[in-house]
């Protein structure tokens, strides 16, 4: 018996990911908006509430986006989770929701990364760790240097990482990069943070995405189809002075389990997952954090291709953060609206046949002394 | 208590501190607390274990191991490239510092100590122990 203020996403919509130096926030964000309003059946005065996860797009990045749509006097909260904000947003409109705040929520997730001009993401100067040098790619650096360490691992199977995700993006018209890649050409590519090279780190790019949530009462009422959020985790950090194992993030390991109890079904239902794929040892990692296999069998299970079409789950259909883009903040929505086109089977030619359940996850952020600042992650079940 | 008393003020954490992180004794400038012992670096203003506000400037130990690498070719902070690790002190911290060392010389777990260094852009860093292998 489904609740009736169970929360589902009932549309979505995104823009092409890439350069769009041309557009501001709102341009970005305004065109995912109104199609994922189109996209449920539903016009800007049935939204009750707007959620908008962005980490630079600056003060009302929100409300600068749905005024351009007409939608005002409704609650309008921007969230900040890092790469979360946006994983977060979705998870804030699940819970008002389910809190019976609102019947319709609007979620919108954006980020604009092109205004840096290129490099590495620009984290808080105030971080000891950012002091002493470090970036984004460095953090993950030195969790595959450890990986290949421990592990009967080779640079090889990194670099497989970013093929798949290429193979999955080049059918993925929303993609930044739509093209193959093989594995000497990824590890030809430009060392950025050894044994990380440019292939195996997610693009700088623009992008926004949008999705509508409803309530059971409201759906029904309205006969509308889509997913039902079965979980949506939370989890942030826990501060930790020493020795941490940095193949086992416990936030993911945490939020993961915490959202298989809440939904009733496990990893062994899935049949498509959106994860965190900033960079490619990530993919690895979090194949083990999610239960996707046993801790230690992560290399084993891509190179089986058991996360690609025609194995157990196709993990990151899209091409995920390596080959679709990662602008930060709409990354965790994007991941919401590529599961939501295959549990409805309008994924096009990189449909996963006969998807059933799927989990998006996103982590955020580098801070010292946590594995990750926040951890969002969502599991959905085609509505019946 | 006074009402002058109970006002807070902010912890001046940015002020600077031109002492160099390596103690004359070759330690490392750290905190501990003077409540339940956790050691900090950078030193802490509230002990993230037991809260206490009390911690005391303290000399942490400048030997450990090396958790894990990396050499940095993109950097918004210093010139590249520059080597980055993990170090694991030998009384259970762990922090990020620069390494000053050839690659072929790092190995995940290899044994590291403390130096000031004009090679390094922070002024300090770890260089492997000589004649150690991981």
């Amino acid at each position: 018996m489904i609740q009736e203020t169970a929360a589902s996403v009932i549309g979505g919509a995104m823009i092409k990911m890439g350069k769009h130096r041309e557009s501001s926030y709102s341009g970005l964000a305004a065109p995912a908006a109104l199609g994922a309003l189109r996209d449920a059946g539903i016009t800007k005065d049935d939204v009750g509430a707007v959620f908008c996860g962005h980490a630079f797009g600056g003060m009302l990045t929100g409300q600068r986006i749905v005024k351009e749509l007409g939608i005002g006097d409704v609650p309008v909260t921007n969230v900040d989770n890092a790469c979360s904000g946006g994983a977060t947003a979705v998870h804030l409109a699940v819970r008002a929701i389910e809190d019976g705040h609102c019947d319709i929520a609007l979620v919108i997730g954006v980020d604009k990364l092109t205004q840096f001009g290129g490099g590495t993401l620009p984290l808080v100067q105030e971080d000891p760790e950012v002091q002493n040098g470090i970036v984004m790619p460095a953090v993950y650096a030195m969790r595959a240097r450890r990986f290949l360490h421990e592990r009967d691992a080779k640079v090889e199977d990194l670099a497989a990482v970013s093929v798949k995700a290429r193979r999955h993006g080049a059918a993925n018209p929303y993609a930044q990069f739509q093209s193959e890649v093989t594995v000497e050409q990824v590890l030809d590519s430009r060392p950025i943070a050894d044994p990380l090279t440019l292939m195996q780190c997610c693009p700088t790019g623009d992008g926004a995405a949008a999705v509508v949530l409803m309530s059971e009462r409201e759906r029904k009422r309205r006969g509308a189809q889509g997913m039902r959020a079965a979980a949506s985790v939370l989890h942030s950090g826990q501060f930790e002075a020493g020795f941490r194992d940095m193949l086992r993030p416990e936030i993911s390991y945490h939020s993961a389990r915490d959202a298989y109890e809440a939904a009733g079904f496990g990893p062994e239902d899935l049949d498509v997952v959106e994860l965190h794929d900033a960079f490619t040892i990530a993919e690895l990692v979090y194949y083990e954090a999610l239960g996707l296999c046993e801790p230690g069998e992560s290399v084993g299970l891509l190179r089986d291709g058991r996360t690609t079409y025609g194995g157990d789950v196709v993990v990151n259909p899209s091409g995920g953060l390596l080959s679709k883009g990662h602008p930060v903040g709409a990354s965790g929505v994007a991941q919401v609206v590529e599961v939501l086109w295959h549990l409805t089977d309008r994924a096009g030619a990189r449909q996963v046949g006969d998807a059933q359940r799927a989990l998006t996850h996103v982590t955020g952020g580098g801070i010292a002394g946590l594995d990750h600042g926040a951890c969002t992650i969502h599991l959905f079940e085609r509505t019946a | 208590m006074t009402d002058q008393e109970s006002v807070l003020l902010p912890v001046a954490d940015t002020a600077g501190d031109d002492r160099p992180v390596v103690t004359e004794t070759g330690g490392l400038r750290g905190g501990r607390c003077q409540s339940c012992g956790a050691g900090s670096f950078p030193r802490a203003y509230i002990c993230p274990s037991c809260n206490n506000t009390t911690i005391e400037e303290a000399e942490l130990p400048g030997e450990g191991s090396l958790y894990t690498w990396t050499t940095v070719h993109i950097s918004p902070t210093f010139p590249t490239p520059y080597t980055l690790g993990y170090i694991d002190l030998s009384d259970g911290l762990r922090l990020l510092a620069q390494v000053l060392a050839p690659q072929e010389q790092l190995r995940c777990d290899l044994p590291v100590r403390l130096v000031s260094s004009d090679q390094s852009p922070t002024g300090w860093g770890f260089v492997p122990v000589e004649g150690a292998t991981a």
